[in-house]
């Protein structure tokens, strides 16, 4: 590992889906949903990838875990014993006991949990699965995750049609943390859910964070959830990461003219105020048939000739700071206003 | 509800010029067997010409409801009461017309949707059908409310798709709504809701299933064609960085009632109403904190048997056993322009 204190360090990683045509279902072509990303997470912080629908960052989120197997790159994952292991090199047996340590949070409450179990085993899954508890020891580590997450531990034997949205997506987070892992992925943990609830969960994420010490890879389309919940931001462009900084760095100076034009297009709730907002023209290349060079050149203000002929590399032009820009030194882009 | 409706003003008379639309205690309810599932409770609009009304609240809050009962689209068993006023002009003269009078399925309301007041929806796929084409589709809406030929409404048809931004309209004209994307999908079929000139466009969350970039395409065409087009403009959502953006006035709902009812800029500087305050600090970007976010306990109830008082009584750190919970809560006038529905005002005031 190069950074001492990741948890999780990502390189290269690709993930290519073959396009398979006519009746001998021969590959005609890819589309790469994830295409050379490389990153870190240390621990205990909340690394947060935002980035618009199809460019890739639920599979990015998917890949790791190895629920979606990638096609090329190294996903190296510190366990519990704070050994470093390399997670694409292991078996289906040991798979299942990394998985103890990294775990995801999905997006809809509703079609995540299984209407025929109950609470308890819904939460205890994970634990019966692994061998760690049952029967009575069983209830009383679901009834532990309950309080844990805010839910009433007499409420072990009912059925999700019974909680509300946010109660769901508690009951998620209670399965979730049931392996006690260090590593959660939430993908759109919180999208699904009304403001108010949405402010509870986020709330309940960052307290379990200090309590048991876990990182994120927080991934979500909604700026202003990532920029309160995020130490560090990493942003997605068909398939391939643009920008990577500390949270309040890239909201006030962002260095990739995707960013900028992704923090322009954010509404603000204040109201009357003019903005000069950045209309991207176009649409978002596809990523089975992406555009030569950069690939945000197409729509990109600042395009000049090298960004269509040359794939731009993803360098670290200040500290902690990686763009995917050739002019990323020469250009003084707008950020937003950083509380 | 009785001394409700003793309380209740609309914000503005109907001598009002201005005024296009009124509706007055609007009562949206489903008859279930569990019982009476009062979606919309006696909701007071003013609709201004070329001005746009901003509608905000979670989910189950009755906002969707109560504009699709603005043009009698209510899924059974819902059954719309009370009077919504519409402003129309028939040969140069103007009258009024009270759409909850009319028969939902008669041949006077189907004239005024599409034609006066016409709706983008959230979802484009499922508003567009999938097997005719977009052109096609359009060209139909025309064709119904207007007296032009065919030819005539394809050429307007076209106009509208370049006016909304489509690029290619002629080929487009031709495609079926799979073929589009999301964002493109959402300008056709804001061509189609405006094709008519109607008075009023009616937005359910016409941006939340969108990609922000697009949202922010789509927000800035909404905006340029009301201006244009002097079309009047309810739109709906929860979030409030949109409603900031896009509206003039702004409506808060809550268990089916507007609980809050301003313009935006008092909204946003000066909300009196304990539920949209909380609403305002639990959004991240509004709170400007890094630490905890001021979230609001419990969740919204299911509007059904409810108990007396105030809806958000169970969720409001202001509430008073004995006060809130004892009878229903008049809308009163705090400011021109400013009501709410509370019963604790003075408190929160001096709190403020």
């Amino acid at each position: 590992m190069q950074h001492h204190n990741a948890v999780l360090e990502v390189q290269a990683m690709k993930k290519y889906f073959p396009i398979k045509k006519g009746f001998l279902k021969r590959t005609i072509g890819q589309v790469k949903a994830v295409d050379d990303v490389s990153f870190f997470i240390e621990q205990g912080e909340t690394f947060g990838l935002v980035g618009e629908s199809g460019c890739g960052k639920s599979t990015l989120g998917k890949s790791i875990l190895r629920a979606i197997e990638p096609s090329d790159g190294s996903i190296t994952f510190v366990n519990r014993k704070e050994e470093a292991v390399e997670v694409r090199d292991l078996d289906n047996k040991q798979l299942r006991d990394i998985r103890r340590d990294m775990q995801l949070i999905f997006q809809d409450p509703y079609s995540s949990l299984n209407p025929r179990m109950t609470v308890l085993n819904i939460i205890g899954e994970p634990l019966i699965c692994n061998g760690i508890a049952k029967g009575e020891e069983l209830k009383r580590r679901v009834g532990d995750l309950m309080d844990l997450v805010g839910l009433n531990r007499k409420h072990l034997e009912r059925y999700p049609h019974a909680f509300s949205g946010g109660q769901r997506q508690r009951i998620g987070i209670a399965r979730a943390l049931a392996t006690d892992p260090k590593f959660l992925v939430c993908d759109e943990a919180v999208s699904a859910l009304d403001v108010s609830i949405q402010a509870q969960i986020i709330n309940l994420l960052q307290s379990l964070q200090q309590k048991l010490n876990l990182s994120y890879l927080f991934i979500s389309h909604d700026l202003g959830v990532i920029q309160h919940i995020s130490d560090r931001v990493g942003v997605m462009y068909v398939g391939k990461m643009v920008e990577v900084a500390a949270t309040d760095k890239l909201f006030s100076s962002p260095k990739h003219p995707y960013t900028e034009a992704l923090l322009s297009a954010k509404p603000v709730p204040i109201p009357k105020q003019k903005r000069e907002r950045i209309i991207l023209k176009g649409e978002v290349a596809n990523p089975a048939n992406p555009p030569s060079g950069c690939y945000f050149h197409p729509r990109c203000l600042y395009a000049q000739d090298i960004c269509k002929q040359q794939a731009p590399d993803f360098k670290e032009i200040e500290a902690g700071h990686f763009v995917a820009c050739h002019m990323a030194k020469d250009l003084d882009l707008k950020g937003v206003k950083v509380q | 509800m009785e001394e409700n409706t003793q309380t209740v003003h609309a914000p503005d008379t109907k001598e009002d010029d201005q005024t296009i639309l009124e509706i007055h205690d609007l009562k949206t309810y489903f008859h279930l067997d569990e019982g009476i599932l009062k979606a919309v409770d006696g909701v007071d609009l003013t609709i201004k010409r070329g001005k746009t009304l901003g509608i905000v609240g979670e989910s189950g809050s009755g906002k969707s409801v109560a504009t699709k009962s603005i043009l009698q689209i209510v899924d059974p068993p819902g059954k719309v009461e009370g009077e919504i006023k519409l402003k129309r002009s028939r040969k140069g003269k103007e009258e009024w017309i009270d759409i909850g009078k009319l028969n939902p399925t008669g041949e006077k309301i189907r004239d005024i949707r599409g034609a006066e007041i016409s709706m983008i929806f959230q979802e484009p796929m499922k508003a567009f059908s999938s097997i005719h084409t977009i052109g096609n589709q359009i060209t139909e809406a025309i064709l119904i409310h207007s007296e032009v030929d065919q030819e005539e409404a394809k050429r307007i048809a076209i106009d509208f798709l370049i006016k909304v931004g489509m690029s290619n309209p002629e080929q487009r004209f031709d495609q079926y709504p799979h073929e589009l994307s999301g964002g493109m999908r959402q300008r056709a079929m804001i061509a189609m809701a405006l094709c008519c000139n109607p008075a009023i466009l009616i937005a359910d969350e016409p941006t939340t299933a969108l990609d922000v970039t697009v949202q922010a395409q789509v927000l800035d065409l909404i905006n340029h064609l009301k201006e244009t087009l002097d079309t009047s403009v309810i739109f709906i959502t929860h979030d409030l960085g949109v409603i900031a953006e896009m509206s003039d006035e702004v409506a808060v709902m809550y268990l089916g009632k507007v609980i809050e009812y301003t313009d935006v800029e008092t909204l946003f500087y000066g909300a009196l109403h304990p539920y949209t305050q909380a609403l305002l600090k639990s959004i991240p970007s509004v709170a400007h904190t890094k630490g905890e976010l001021d979230s609001i306990k419990g969740t919204v109830p299911i509007p059904m048997n409810l108990p007396k008082g105030c809806g958000f009584y169970s969720r409001c750190k202001y509430a008073v056993n004995g006060v809130c919970n004892v009878d229903d809560i008049p809308f009163t006038k705090v400011n021109d322009n400013h009501y709410v529905r509370c019963v604790r005002l003075d408190e929160i005031e001096n709190r403020g």
